[in-house]
């Protein structure tokens, strides 16, 4: 549905160029709900404006649907007002000069859709996002909940191939961010409209997408499910952004039979299932929620090893603690089913299956 | 079509003015005159007076040529007068048929070879109103004192050049912002004489006005009491009852108004015809009275009768240079006055 | 029921994207910049041409022979050019302080809090641009003059001072009478700029227990700092070319400026022809100096989002209720009324009345007489003036409002290549004296006469548009800076194109200020005589050319009367104006609640 291609995009700043999408190529398949996620200044929204031809980019190849938008080789830049797309602004863009039911008419009728025709329609997605009985207020005088559901109403009503949403929660508050994005992925999973998402919140990344692209400093980093890229990431920037994580360097790889491998690290061997790499000077990375406090009698399993609590922090359903090992401090998160003090001499395990072996070096 | 029309009135006009200068009778000279000019077209003037005032002018001509059309445009005076007609004739050819103005333009036009040069004395105009062949003199701005009678008793009101250098003038004296009045008695006292009684002039503190009509308002306002102004700008409130009087000088610096034919005029033989009937008895009086600014040279007038017992100063039109140099020079140290504060 | 499948029954909205269709939105794209462009290098450039070759020729006249820079070495190299920059400077600054402070408070009491009556002040508050400002400086010696001015005759009697409290003769009054002067045009600028001030800003500091002068500092200011610089820039300029008030107010006392300078020299210079080249020598100064404030202001704007306030979050005109402030403010309010409307407008009016021109007085009071304004209504040529003056008012006034707000969006919005020369472009017009446009245009329009608008209205129309096109394109400047880049690009995700983007969304939220830019340049061309003096034909005569004739023949109170006149049609403009925006403002829903 979208193709992005070797996508460079280059802005004129008090000193130069700076080149804020690099090489960009990922496609998105009819349908799906993709994220593009990173921390700001990533070029992830640089990205998808670029989609939506609201940027220039300096090469590369952009398709939506079968339709080719832009083209660098072929010197061709379709304006944004003749692409198949919707979107919806950080900063919800509603026409403080109109009234809901104006601004979402507007997009129909600048393709010259008939007025009866427009009407139902308007009230249609008005429907969908319930502000059918908002239809004649001043757009000015809504909530800003009330506001993205108007700037939502008014992408949905085009109908496009595709819709693209820059960070359109991020000015809610967080109860209400949270019931819009139930919302959100019910009306995309209701509609089946390809939808292009950017964010910088991880939760909301994983909880909407179908899939992920994770951007930094203007690269694509890694593309995948949001299980894949929280279990499985295959970069180290991926892991350090998407949620917590321990990370320890590793010395030597040696297999460990059944498709293992050992991972000879500060704390000692660690053993990782199903790892594919074997290369040297890896890092090995466990999320604190799989790090396990087992009980002292406990040897059958691998990756146990000794330390002492030296911090706990209630949080509820969970409880983080810190653990002294011999050489370090590590952090891991535990049900609060059971509960250590400060002080305490611990066992813990590290789930194998969990343990993740990336390329790359820690810094110091 | 138009343009054959302007060529048909310059040959007629040549051909009348050669006939003139040919030494045909005066009245001869002139009737056909008025036959060629009834042919051209109309006959544009530029002018600084108000339009109702000139109408009233124009009005008077045509009841002696009714056929000639004279049409006034009123042409903000001064230097961009000259300055539009310069770039009238470099811009398209042609500007006005009549222009009128002072000396230092009309010289000025002069020196770029605009201005057509007429034998005015066939055509029975005075001497002393040409007093070369490419201007007429139609009146004169002169210099008068202006008081204002409710804040200057009779007893003590000035009625000479010492009287208003005295001390008690000191910030009750008014003057334009242009040290015309003095530069002209330059001429008549030297000008080591006129720079003194000017410096004694900047050390009273005068108020400067940039125009003399708002000036001799202010005097009627009271806002000075005493002032150098100009004769006809002094009319208005006059005529309006307010408390101003005019006192002559003596001798009485003045500048004379010049009117010109110009080369490109597409009426010669109208502007000459009209030129010349302004400065008969009956055009000057006509003149003087729809502007208050009449001719000193020729008899009759008001201003005629107001310098007569006078000296006049003025520098003549041939040393419209010298007086370029002393204005510029008096200017300066009048525009000092304010550093004098 | 899948509610995909019911939408998409109306077809989907595609366009395609064969080439013709794409070339035909290039163009389209491109044309508005492109015929934007020409324009302005048709209306600035070839009369600054001219200016700039003016100064490298002996006489001053373009079309004359020879080249020298002579004029540059005569006005740069005299001590008493200098010393006229280092006075008019004091000036300059000294009113663009007073107009800004005045200005701004206006502006914010009557856009934003509750003060009694603002909407009569928002009319009332411009009426005094429609004077003449040499009416206006004539006024201000009248009421303030130490030997014949009424306020100090009023102290006098009321306190018992044996001298005069006042002089407006000196550089204080100056300052004073311009600043009150470019009030209205301040508060035209900024008002746009507050009202389009998301409130929460203000209500946010108020309520944070931030002192006032914080406030100020920390929201106001920053908010509002397009639009302020934008003011600014104007303001000194205007004050460094202005002359009417320095030539009334200052001349008299000694007190001369650059602008008392170009007069001299374009009027009453004893070469008898005007000193064209040393005027355009001392442009290029104004040219330079002109430049270099855009310049400076560009730098100052660049961070353009930081200014952001309109944005696509809606919000609520709400005025901030000022509590006891509230008739204070009001207090304050009529205090500047009395100042810089009634007091001027008032003597005007007397003016009007007096046979010749005399103070206020109760001895005047028996020779009070309608002649004056009786002879305005039975000339003749009253009538057509007044026709001339509101069409070339009518027309230039459309075309600088449509022409900035063009520029604006080209400078500020778009992201074509030259929109900073075309920024500079637009600027540049106000560093040239009136007297140099009009001597620019009649030039051009006599040399290409199959372009026949010399000595008609027309070439009026073209001076004004240019001459006015800096204010115009500055005040638009300032809301376009403040409107969110987002509102635009939401219309064109939309699918609108340019036009319709336009129309529809980007010129109803820049109404204010293009609103705004309408009735100063309308208000202006009313009363504007410079150039219109020079530019005049038979037939396209103004009425403050009529008023001029008056002024210059001598008659200081047919010339009040038009004045008065003026101020009429205005005020009946800006009633019939104001009940226009608010009916339409009513329409749009925006103040509804």
């Amino acid at each position: 549905m979208l193709t992005i291609d070797h996508l460079n995009v280059h802005y004129q700043v008090s000193g130069g160029m700076f080149h804020a999408a690099k090489d960009v190529t990922l496609s998105v398949e009819h349908g799906e709900f993709f994220t593009l996620l990173g921390p700001s200044g990533c070029g992830k929204t640089t990205t998808l404006r670029s989609v939506a031809g609201l940027e220039r980019p300096s090469d590369g190849r952009i398709v939506i649907g079968d339709q080719v938008v832009y083209d660098s080789s072929r010197k061709l830049l379709t304006p944004a007002q003749d692409r198949n797309i919707a979107m919806v602004f950080q900063s919800y863009a509603v026409w403080p000069h109109m009234t809901v039911g104006q601004n979402v008419s507007f997009p129909l009728e600048a393709a010259r859709i008939k007025r009866t025709a427009i009407r139902s329609r308007v009230l249609k997605a008005l429907e969908m996002v319930g502000l059918e009985d908002f239809s004649d207020r001043p757009a000015t005088l809504l909530s800003g909940g009330q506001q993205q559901r108007v700037a939502l109403a008014r992408a949905l009503v085009r109908n496009a191939d595709l819709v693209l949403l820059d960070e359109p929660l991020s000015n809610l508050d967080a109860k209400l961010r949270e019931q819009m994005r139930g919302e959100l992925r019910q009306l995309q999973e209701n509609l089946g409209q390809t939808t292009v998402y950017v964010t910088h919140d991880q939760e909301e990344a994983l909880s909407l997408s179908d899939r992920i692209a994770f951007m930094k400093d203007g690269n694509l980093v890694e593309i995948g499910t949001p299980q894949s890229l929280y279990l499985a990431p295959r970069h180290l920037e991926t892991a350090r952004f998407l949620g917590q994580a321990e990370f320890f360097s590793c010395h030597s790889i040696t297999p460990a039979g059944q498709g293992n491998v050992a991972a000879e690290t500060d704390i000692g061997t660690i053993i990782v299932e199903n790892s594919e790499i074997s290369t040297e000077g890896c890092v090995l990375m466990i999320r604190p929620e799989h790090i396990e406090i087992v009980s002292a009698a406990e040897t059958a399993r691998p990756n146990l090893f000794d330390g002492k609590v030296t911090k706990v922090e209630f949080a509820g359903k969970s409880v983080q603690y810190d653990v002294a090992l011999h050489t370090r401090t590590i952090q891991l998160q535990a049900p609060s089913v059971r509960l250590h003090v400060q002080g305490e001499a611990v066992k813990i395990c590290l789930a194998p299956n969990r343990c993740v072996l990336l390329d790359g070096k820690l810094g110091t | 079509m138009q343009v054959s029309k302007t060529v048909t009135a310059w040959a007629g006009a040549a051909a009348v003015i050669s006939l003139a200068l040919a030494g045909t009778a005066k009245a001869d000279a002139l009737s056909e005159l008025a036959t060629a000019a009834a042919k051209g077209p109309e006959v544009l003037w530029y002018e600084s007076s108000k339009e109702s005032q000139i109408d009233k002018v124009i009005a008077a001509f045509n009841k002696k040529y009714p056929n000639v059309k004279v049409k006034h445009i009123r042409v903000v005076g001064g230097n961009k007068m000259a300055g539009r007609v310069v770039q009238e004739v470099q811009g398209r050819g042609y500007t006005a048929d009549l222009v009128s103005s002072g000396a230092a333009q009309t010289w000025a036009l002069n020196d770029r070879n605009y201005l057509l040069k007429t034998d005015w004395s066939k055509l029975g105009v005075p001497k002393r109103v040409t007093p070369t062949d490419f201007a007429v003199a139609i009146a004169a701005s002169v210099y008068v004192i202006l008081v204002n009678t409710k804040k200057v008793p009779a007893e003590e009101q000035p009625k000479s050049w010492d009287d208003l250098t005295k001390k008690k003038w000191m910030g009750r004296i008014g003057g334009w912002v242009r040290a015309g009045a003095h530069t002209q008695m330059s001429k008549v006292w030297g000008q080591d004489k006129a720079e003194a009684e000017l410096r004694k002039f900047v050390a009273l503190k005068p108020f400067l006005f940039k125009s003399t009509f708002p000036m001799a308002q202010q005097v009627a306002a009271g806002e000075v009491d005493v002032a150098i102004g100009f004769f006809h700008t002094a009319q208005p409130p006059i005529s309006a009852g307010a408390p101003l009087k005019r006192i002559a000088l003596d001798p009485a610096p003045m500048h004379t108004i010049y009117t010109a034919v110009t080369k490109s005029a597409r009426n010669k033989a109208g502007a000459t015809l009209f030129l010349s009937w302004l400065v008969t008895s009956t055009g000057a009086k006509a003149y003087e009275d729809a502007t208050n600014r009449g001719s000193h040279l020729l008899e009759g007038t008001r201003t005629h009768a107001l310098v007569k017992e006078a000296k006049t100063a003025e520098y003549p039109a041939e040393e419209t240079g010298t007086y370029r140099k002393v204005a510029k020079k008096f200017n300066k140290i009048l525009s000092s006055a304010g550093a004098a504060r | 029921m899948n509610a995909s499948a019911s939408v998409a029954t109306d077809g989907p909205l595609y366009r395609g994207d064969d080439l013709k269709v794409r070339w035909k939105q290039r163009l389209l794209s491109v044309m508005p910049s492109a015929s934007l462009g020409a324009l302005l290098v048709w209306l600035v450039i070839v009369p600054l041409v001219l200016i700039l070759i003016s100064s490298f020729k002996p006489t001053g006249f373009p079309m004359d022979t020879g080249w020298t820079i002579d004029n540059y070495i005569r006005t740069y190299a005299d001590a008493e050019f200098w010393a006229l920059v280092l006075n008019t400077i004091q000036f300059a600054v000294g009113s663009m302080v007073v107009a800004l402070t005045i200005g701004t408070i206006v502006a914010w009491l009557v856009e934003r809090t509750d003060m009694p009556m603002r909407g009569v002040v928002r009319v009332l508050v411009i009426l005094p641009m429609a004077t003449p400002p040499v009416l206006m400086a004539i006024g201000w010696v009248m009421l303030l003059s130490p030997r014949t001015g009424f306020f100090n005759d009023l102290l006098q009697g009321l306190f018992g001072l044996s001298e005069a409290p006042i002089n407006i003769f000196s550089l204080p009054g100056m300052i004073f009478v311009e600043g009150l002067a470019l009030v209205p045009s301040t508060f035209l600028i900024l008002s746009p700029a507050f009202r389009n001030m998301d409130p929460s800003l203000e209500e946010a500091a108020f309520t944070s227990g931030a002192g006032l002068l914080t406030t100020i500092r920390k929201v106001f200011l920053p908010l509002l700092w397009p639009s302020i610089v934008a003011a600014g820039v104007f303001l000194l300029i205007v004050g460094f070319l202005v002359f009417d008030i320095p030539g009334t107010i200052g001349m008299p006392v000694g007190i001369f400026v650059l602008s008392s300078q170009v007069v001299y020299l374009a009027n009453d210079s004893p070469t008898g022809l005007p000193e064209y080249g040393i005027i355009s020598a001392m442009a290029i100064f104004f040219l330079v100096l002109v430049i270099s404030l855009a310049w400076a202001h560009q730098r100052q704007t660049r961070r353009q989002t930081s200014f952001v306030t309109i944005t696509g979050k809606g919000w609520r005109v709400r005025p901030l209720p000022l509590g006891r402030w509230r008739w204070i403010a009001f207090g304050f309010i009529c205090f500047y009324f009395l100042l810089a409307v009634v007091a001027p407008v008032g003597i005007l009016i007397w003016s009007s009345l007096t046979p010749y021109q005399a103070g206020v007085s109760a001895e005047m009071l028996g020779k009070l007489t309608l002649a004056n304004h009786l002879d305005f209504f039975s000339n003749r040529r009253a009538v057509s003036a007044s026709i001339n003056s509101v069409v070339i008012a009518l027309v230039a006034s459309t075309a600088v409002a449509l022409l900035s707000f063009l520029v604006s969006w080209v400078v500020v919005r778009s992201k074509l290549p030259g929109r900073k020369f075309i920024d500079v472009l637009s600027f540049l017009p106000i560093a040239i004296p009136g007297t140099l446009i009009g001597v620019g245009l009649i030039y051009v329009y006599l040399t290409l006469n199959f372009i026949p608008i010399y000595g008609s209205i027309w070439i009026i129309i073209v001076a004004y548009t240019t001459n006015y096109l800096s204010f115009g394109s500055r005040a638009t400047h300032g809301v376009m800076l403040q409107m969110h880049s987002d509102l635009e690009e939401a219309a064109r995700t939309s699918g609108a194109g340019w036009f319709r983007t336009t129309r529809r969304i980007v010129a109803p939220l820049a109404f204010p200020a293009i609103a705004a830019v309408w009735i100063w340049v309308f208000a202006h061309c009313m009363r504007e005589l410079t150039s219109a003096l020079l530019l005049k034909g038979a037939d396209n005569t103004t009425l403050p050319v009529l008023l001029w004739g008056y002024w210059t023949g001598g008659e200081p109170n047919k010339a009040a009367a038009v004045g008065v006149w003026l101020v009429i049609a205005m005020l009946l403009c800006v009633v019939a104006w104001q009940i226009l925006a608010a009916r339409s403002r009513s329409a749009s829903g925006r103040e509804a609640a």
